[in-house]
This record gives C-alpha cells, sequence and structure tokens, in this order.
C-alpha cells in the first residue's frame, strides 16, 4: 500500500464518495462529495469506479508528500494546483514521483477542488461508504497535519494517458440556480424567485445559510418530515437554508423549493460573499 | 389475513426533488397514524418497487427515495393500490427500558427547569420515568429518536441560547418533547439527566437497537450503576434491556 503524508491540512478537507445509500431510516446523513460532477468527471479520467472516494478540497488546499508514484487529476474549483512549487495541469491525468509534494496556492474560481487517484484512496468504509461525517465520526476525521491516506499504487495506466476534460465554465460563471418547487410551495412568497441572495459564513457541508434584501419572515412551521440533499428551508426568520450533502434527515421548517442536482453541483461552487438567484424549472 | 381495525386516511402524493415521492398523513402527531405509516411501509417494503432505494418515515409522512427519476402518476397510481391493500403490521413492537442517571452531575439543568416548572427536581424525575414513550421515527441526527407522550406538566421551552455542545447520552426535555442525544451535538433542550447506553453504535450494520414502533421507558439509576454500566459498555458485556409487548 502506498502512502501520502499529510504536511499541512488545509481549510478543510475530507475523503468522499458518493455517499450513505439506505441509512437515512437511521438518521444518518447521505454525505458524500459536494459536487458529484468534478468528483465524477476526475474519477472517470483515471478510469476509477465512480463510487471511488477522492479528497474535497475547500478553498485552501492541503500539502501532501506523496511517498511513491501515484496518477492523479485535479478537477473542480482552480486552486492553483503545484507539483515541487510548478503549476500543475487540472482536469487531466498527472503522474506524480516519489518525493514529490503537492501543494495547493491562490483560489482561482469555484470553491471545492477534487483530488482523483487512480484506484481512489483506501478508507475503511461504514455503512457502506468512505465519506467523511464528522459528527458522527464516520469515515476518516478531517484532515490533519502528519496524517497519512493510503492508496494501491498501480503504475500501469489502463487508460489514455493524454484524456483531458474541458471543465465546462457554465458549472463556475452561473449564478442562477435551478429549482423545482418543494411540497410547501405554496408558502413561498412569489418574490423570492426575483430575489438576489449572499452566500453568508455560515455556509457548509451541512447547509448553505443565505441573506437576502427583502424580508420573507414568516410564522409558519411544518410537522418534523423529510428533507434532501437541495432541500430549500424557510425558518421564520427568513433567511433561507439550503441543505447540502451532510444535512439532517428530517426538519421543521417549510420546505418551499428543491434545487435540482444540477444546481446542487452549481451552488456548492459558490463561496460566501457570492451572489445567486433562483430560477423554476420545469 | 385482512384487517379491518386499520382505519383508511386521506393521503397526499407529493414530489421531493425529482427522485422522491412523499406520502403525507393528516398533519397530526397520533399513535394511530404511526401504525397506519409503519403498516404501510411494510407493504411497500414487501412489493419492492422497481429503483425504489430508501424509504424515511416521520410523524405524519412517508418518504420513498428512488435512484433516478421517477414518473409521479404511474408510482402514485402503484402506491394507492398498495395503500388500498395493506394490512396491519404484525405488532413485534419491543419496549425498552433506557437507564438514566439524573444526579447533579447530568441533570445540569434539573435546578433551573424546576423553578421554572414549580416542581421539586424528584418530582420532575418521578413524572418523567412514570410516562411510557412511543417512538415515532429517528432523524435530525444519527440515532435521535422522536418520542411521544411526554407529560403536560414537563413541557418547558428550549433554552434562549442554544449550548455549542451537548454531550452523548444527554436526555433533555425542549418543548413538548423529550428525548436523548445519542452523539454530542450543539442543541437547546434542558439537559435532565444522562444515559450511559448507546442509542446509536457507527461499529454495528445496525447502528440503532430502537425502532420506529417501540417504546421507551426511563429507568432512573444512580451514579454507580452509571459508571458501571459504561464500564459494561465498553467491554462489550451490556445488552439492553427489552420486553416484547
Amino acid at each position: 500500500m502506498s502512502v501520502i503524508e499529510v504536511l499541512s491540512p488545509g481549510l478543510y478537507t475530507t475523503v468522499q464518495d458518493r455517499g450513505r445509500i439506505g441509512y437515512r431510516a437511521f438518521g444518518i446523513p447521505v454525505s458524500g462529495s459536494m459536487d458529484q460532477l468534478s468528483a465524477d468527471l476526475g474519477n472517470k479520467l483515471l478510469g476509477n469506479d465512480s463510487n471511488a472516494p477522492v479528497l474535497e478540497i475547500t478553498m485552501v488546499g492541503p500539502k501532501l508528500l506523496f511517498q511513491d508514484k501515484a496518477n492523479i487529476a485535479i478537477t473542480g474549483a482552480d486552486l492553483s494546483a503545484q507539483v515541487n512549487g510548478e503549476l500543475l495541469k487540472t482536469n487531466t491525468i498527472v503522474c506524480i514521483n516519489s518525493e514529490d509534494v503537492l501543494s495547493f496556492g491562490k483560489l482561482k474560481y469555484g470553491c471545492r477542488a477534487y483530488l482523483c487517484i487512480q484506484n481512489g484512496f483506501d478508507v475503511p468504509a461504514h455503512f457502506g461508504s468512505c465519506s467523511t461525517y464528522e459528527k458522527a465520526q464516520l469515515g476518516l476525521p478531517v484532515l490533519k497535519k502528519g496524517m497519512k491516506l493510503h492508496y494501491q499504487n498501480n503504475s500501469n495506466l489502463n487508460f489514455h494517458q493524454n484524456s483531458r476534460i474541458k471543465p465546462s465554465s457554465f458549472l463556475f460563471k452561473e449564478n442562477t440556480i435551478a429549482v423545482i418547487p418543494g411540497p410547501e410551495y405554496n408558502l413561498m412568497n412569489e418574490k423570492f424567485l426575483s430575489e438576489t441572495f449572499e452566500i453568508t459564513q455560515d455556509s457548509n457541508r451541512m447547509g448553505y445559510r443565505l441573506n437576502g434584501m427583502l424580508g420573507f419572515s414568516h410564522s409558519k412551521s411544518i410537522l418534523t418530515s423529510s428533507v434532501m440533499p437541495g432541500t430549500i428551508q424557510l425558518p421564520p426568520s427568513g433567511n433561507p437554508v439550503v441543505l447540502m450533502r451532510d444535512c439532517q434527515t428530517t426538519g421543521g421548517y417549510p420546505r418551499i423549493l428543491q434545487v435540482t442536482e444540477m444546481g446542487i453541483n452549481i451552488l456548492v461552487q459558490k463561496k460566501p460573499g457570492d451572489l445567486i438567484k433562483f430560477r423554476l424549472v420545469d | 389475513m385482512i384487517s379491518l381495525d386499520l382505519k383508511d386516511f386521506s393521503l397526499t402524493y407529493k414530489k421531493l426533488g425529482a427522485t422522491a415521492i412523499l406520502i403525507e398523513w393528516p398533519q397530526i402527531i397520533s399513535e394511530e397514524i404511526l401504525t397506519d405509516i409503519l403498516s404501510f411501509q411494510s407493504s411497500i417494503e414487501k412489493s419492492t418497487p422497481s429503483g425504489l432505494i430508501e424509504l424515511v418515515s416521520a410523524y405524519a409522512s412517508l418518504t420513498l427515495i428512488f435512484e433516478d427519476t421517477k414518473d409521479i402518476e404511474s408510482i402514485t397510481k402503484e402506491l394507492k393500490a398498495l395503500y388500498t391493500a395493506r394490512i396491519s403490521n404484525p405488532s413485534n413492537n419491543k419496549t425498552w427500558v433506557i437507564p438514566v442517571c439524573y444526579e447533579e452531575q447530568f441533570g445540569i439543568d434539573l435546578q433551573e427547569i424546576s423553578s421554572a416548572l414549580k416542581l421539586s427536581k424528584q418530582e420532575i424525575i418521578d413524572l418523567h420515568i412514570s410516562q411510557s414513550y412511543r417512538v415515532h421515527f429517528i432523524g435530525f441526527l444519527p440515532g435521535f429518536l422522536y418520542l411521544g407522550g411526554l407529560n403536560g406538566k414537563l413541557h418547558c421551552p428550549r433554552k434562549e441560547t442554544p449550548r455549542l455542545e451537548i454531550k452523548k447520552g444527554s436526555v433533555g426535555i425542549g418543548g413538548s418533547q423529550t428525548g436523548i442525544y445519542p452523539i454530542a451535538s450543539p442543541g437547546g433542550w434542558n439537559i435532565i439527566g444522562s444515559t450511559p447506553i448507546p442509542l446509536f453504535d457507527n461499529s454495528k450494520s445496525h447502528p440503532c437497537f430502537v425502532s420506529p414502533g417501540d417504546t421507551i421507558k426511563f429507568e432512573s439509576i444512580d451514579q454507580l450503576t452509571h459508571d458501571q454500566i459504561i464500564r459494561e459498555v465498553e467491554q462489550g458485556s451490556y445488552t439492553p434491556k427489552a420486553e416484547i409487548l
């Protein structure tokens, strides 16, 4: 088994796959890569299974020492990835040599990058998934200095070494998020759909908290019921919360809208301070 | 076996995103609705609709999550037929006895709610252990049980400022609900005690020993017993106490 040593962890770096399926009835969130499209593209480049564990890197990247060779691909946000201080190509396969140091610099666009590795990271699974869910200590802990990551090195490339993907600029420039009506759509003020919202600092893998200019405060609650990643809850304060991959399984605030899967992948590449709008589709 | 004791509720079927169907009962908390949800859930599980990956129940709803986008009209038709043909869920529900230490070290808000409710600490404990609590569903946190049946005398508003961390095992009262924090979490409930037994065990493939439909009773224990049970849990020799109804 080959080893990567964490020299510095970055802001919030976790291992993710496609998440835990079938355990919501125990109150266990789904988790999984926030931007599943980018994680999937990286795994596809490497010929991996789409569920292969990847590293999700948030805004500030880690510094990693490879003790062995590795084939990797970095997708998603552009965090100026570098090997031994030299800028690295992203969205393609890169061969890393033993003793190489992978680090990241300035955030150019997006919010979350994915470090994918041939065969995936070797991480013990909990409830059928290697995804980190910090609260219940599922998966590996959030990356810390000194931690070791393992993978199965396989220097024989059984795929096209020159394959490249061109990330759609749409994913990173678009600031209109596609939504469909939620179960309590009738409790929504129609002005909600013309409002511009700011993503607040208090946004993470559980949920994105938004602030608008108009007040949408109300006094309605619902009997606690199911919520999903992408559910837009409207608490009485009137400031909506878009639930994300680590969200709780049930909630008691009106579910006015539901962000589409593609909408989630776009939204998670926005960072605090960014402005967004919602657009009702179909 | 056709059951005549199941009352037909008027259900609504809604989309919850592209891949889930939300079935709603009249929006009230009742044991009759709980029984009906569990019966419908069991007949859905037996019929295994194609592409169904999980079911999530709550007080008065059941959500079916599918692998892919579903045509709501055809699935609703299928579900309506299943609902009409459902049979009463055979009762294999259990009653679990959950030991709780209400001593000062754990019942950190007992004094405060004792003043607020004008009840002595002992009266609060006696009221809390004298009821049975039906488990409606698990949600909010891994292993968090939504319990019905808290005595009205114990209803008590949540704390104005939630605590940043409530310890695993803490037993609390928030509004008209009582519950156990299965893992450490921020929270605004008034903490009256602590249970030494794990309600969520991430080392087990079936991580919760309690299921929706079961009943919970609390039993007051002293700190010595609490610490003894902690040791038994650590050694893997503790088995939760259950009685079949």
